[in-house]
């Protein structure tokens, strides 16, 4: 059964804070779960992750990103989310990598607050994976070999750090 | 006290940062002759003083003569206005983006002296984790020598804070900026961390680095 992958920020998850009550997630970690008219953007993740590193590389190179950074991420099994009651539909997605977009690109639906509070549990629970910056940059240039972007949907400055890896 | 809230228990109206400003003292107030950025600036700078003391923010030797400039109030001022700014959270991208690219132009324009405006606010605790975090990584991919030796040692520094958000920012920018000079920093933050997480990310950086060599 294939997974998820939602992106994550490490820091926002980071439960060491000294005013933090034991078994609690900060609020700020809720900001990971952006979820515009009740939706949640996330990926498909195939059995294998065979397309894992394809859809962290259009994540790297998004609309709004001027850098190359690292991407953090969290695979929820697609079990856990049925489990939890959530609706998901197969919807498009905004990324530089078109193909991508269409083919792995879901929106979980109809989010009520206790659903993402449940998300943000469950979430709290995994492995963050990390790619770093030299990974996704290596990432970025298998992309650039195969053609999988659009480069005029890259914003100019990454488009010109893009351009720099070639 | 208001006669609304004298008639029951005091309230709070979410959302109006503009009640941040009400109970500051008079010189905080817009009547005052001070501008409100220096204002904030010396408070800021006063509440800093200790921790700064007790971490050893000692800035490192300008480069040359001429990178050396003193902190102007203007400066100040802006560096101040928009680290007060960003306090608020980034709850979209476009207001994570808009603090990079004018923390990027204050760092081109005044180079060494914006660092120096900026190191309180990283070293000294004054930005919230997020924000720290997004200065870390803003610092780190800025094209060029500017004022180089002045981020590093902020990196270097910042991987020492209680944060552990903010030492993974720091880690990540030293690993941005590629330079194998960070390593020893690096060990001793290893050495140091308690985050298992972040030893294994720390490890990887230093690895990374260290092939470098």
């Amino acid at each position: 059964m294939p997974s998820f992958l939602i992106k994550v920020t490490w820091g926002k998850w980071q439960t060491d804070e000294p005013w933090l009550p034991p078994g609690e997630l900060p609020a700020n970690a809720l900001f990971d779960l952006r979820f515009p008219s009740n939706k949640l953007s996330v990926w498909s993740i195939e059995d294998g992750n065979t397309n894992l590193d394809r859809v962290i590389a259009a994540l790297a190179v998004n609309k709004g990103k001027t850098s190359i950074d690292n991407v953090d991420y969290v695979l929820l099994e697609q079990m856990t989310i049925e489990e939890l009651g959530i609706k998901m539909e197969k919807s498009r997605g905004a990324t530089p990598d078109v193909s991508a977009n269409d083919e792995w690109h879901f929106d979980l639906i109809e989010l009520t607050v206790s659903k993402i509070v449940s998300i943000a549990r469950c979430i709290k629970e995994l492995e963050i994976f990390r790619k770093r910056e030299p990974q996704v940059k290596d990432l970025i240039r298998i992309g650039l070999i195969g053609n999988h972007f659009d480069l005029n949907l890259v914003d100019e400055k990454l488009r010109a750090r893009i351009q720099g890896l070639q | 006290m208001s006669a609304t809230q004298s008639k029951g228990a005091p309230y709070f109206i979410l959302g109006d940062r503009a009640s941040h400003w009400r109970e500051l003292p008079e010189e905080f107030s817009s009547n005052s002759k001070t501008p409100r950025s220096e204002s904030i600036l010396r408070q800021v700078d006063s509440n800093t003083r200790k921790s700064e003391e007790s971490l050893g923010l000692a800035f490192p030797q300008s480069e040359t003569s001429t990178e050396q400039m003193p902190l102007s109030g203007q400066l100040s001022g802006q560096i101040t206005n928009l680290f007060l700014a960003a306090s608020e959270g980034f709850y979209e991208d476009e207001q994570s983006r808009k603090f990079s690219e004018k923390l990027s132009m204050l760092v081109k324009l005044y180079g060494d002296a914006a660092i120096n405006g900026i190191a309180p606010f990283i070293i000294g605790e004054r930005a919230n984790a997020e924000v720290a975090s997004a200065t870390l990584n803003c610092l780190s991919h800025l094209e060029g020598r500017i004022s180089y030796n002045f981020r590093v040692w902020l990196m270097e520094r910042a991987l020492q804070s209680r944060s552990s958000w903010i030492r993974d920012a720091a880690a990540l920018g030293l690993e941005s900026m590629d330079d194998p000079a960070a390593t020893p920093f690096l060990q001793e933050a290893l050495n140091k961390e308690s985050n298992a997480e972040l030893r294994q990310y720390l490890h990887s950086v230093l690895e990374y680095l260290q092939r470098k060599r």
